[in-house]
């Protein structure tokens, strides 16, 4: 997670990192309730060992016009329904990236890796 | 890169491959073995004497090393995205692991007291339809027919319900074992004779 989106002002050029993106998508995902957690992936052991931050292992990429596309891995509370979740989190997600970065929100694929019990 | 990582593999594999084929056939002829050997000699000779070809060498290991944990990935997440399921929304693509609904299936099978353990297996077929194999062990006084139904049907609805499915879902169900009675008098004693209380010197129960 290098790359950083610019936004020229007049005053200078404001960098939004990736990192950030991806935590606004986190923290926006595990507001819905039927989230349990942001999959961390197999990689997140090694990260913490290397004392790197790692929002879950969301994937943040910008295409040529600077759009946004985003991958979450989801573990889904059980008892809740995924595709309305999913759905949830979607929008959630959108808003919440879409209103403090001003930044346009192409694509969320959402990967729900397991289902755990509260 | 995953086109690039395949060619780059086939033409490493062809070139070793054929470097060993060579090598087999030129060792095999008498005249040329003394030329081989004398080849192999120059080389290593080389790579003592010059500082550049050993780094050389060993950065070209370094890269292949590199080149070989990057191809294996693309393989494992090729290999990980075949193991789901997928549906569209208007903000992007959904995707449920196969582990997931495993997952699923584990924790709602219990509420069927009578079922000991199940380990499920979800295959996605081509056809768009989901296999489900259900590996149960029982409780001895379980009614098979009865039991397999509830749980077909359970798993079924419960798939259905939490996924938003409405393509074919296949209920296999195998009965691995029924637990005799032997079976659980002896995990009952089991439990019985593990200690429950701690004593601890100088302090008596009350």
């Amino acid at each position: 997670m290098m790359v950083e989106e610019n936004n020229q002002t007049e005053f200078g050029t404001v960098k939004i990192h990736k990192e950030s993106i991806a935590a606004i998508a986190a923290l926006a995902a595990c507001e819905i309730q039927g989230v349990k957690a942001i999959d961390k992936g197999i990689l997140a052991g090694i990260f913490e060992l290397l004392g790197k931050k790692r929002i879950g292992a969301i994937k943040v990429e910008f295409d040529k016009q600077g759009e946004v596309l985003l991958e979450i891995p989801l573990v889904i509370t059980y008892g809740y329904s995924i595709p309305e979740v999913a759905a949830k989190v979607q929008e959630n997600v959108r808003n919440n990236v879409e209103k403090m970065t001003h930044l346009y929100v192409r694509d969320i694929t959402i990967n729900v890796r397991s289902i755990e019990k509260i | 890169m995953r086109t690039l990582g395949i060619i780059f593999y086939t033409v490493v594999s062809v070139l070793i491959g054929l470097f060993m084929i060579i090598s087999a056939f030129v060792l095999s002829i008498p005249t040329w073995q003394d030329e081989a050997a004398q080849l192999i000699s120059d080389f290593v000779y080389v790579l003592q004497e010059t500082v550049n070809y050993r780094v050389a060498l060993g950065l070209s290991g370094v890269l292949l090393i590199f080149i070989s944990f990057s191809f294996a990935q693309l393989i494992l997440a090729r290999f990980q995205r075949e193991k789901t399921i997928a549906f569209h929304t208007p903000s992007g693509e959904v995707t449920i692991a196969l582990s997931a609904i495993e997952d699923l299936i584990k924790h709602f099978s219990f509420m069927i007291p009578q079922i000991k353990e199940v380990k499920p297996d979800v295959i996605a077929t081509r056809k768009g339809s989901l296999l489900v194999n259900l590996r149960v062990i029982l409780k001895s006084e379980a009614n098979i027919p009865e039991l397999t139904a509830q749980l077909q049907e359970m798993t079924k609805s419960k798939i259905q319900e939490v996924l938003g499915l409405e393509e074919e879902i296949i209920i296999r169900i195998h009965i691995a074992k029924i637990l005799s009675h032997e079976e659980k008098d002896k995990r009952k004693k089991d439990n019985e004779t593990e200690p429950r209380h701690f004593s601890i010197p100088g302090y008596g129960r009350v």
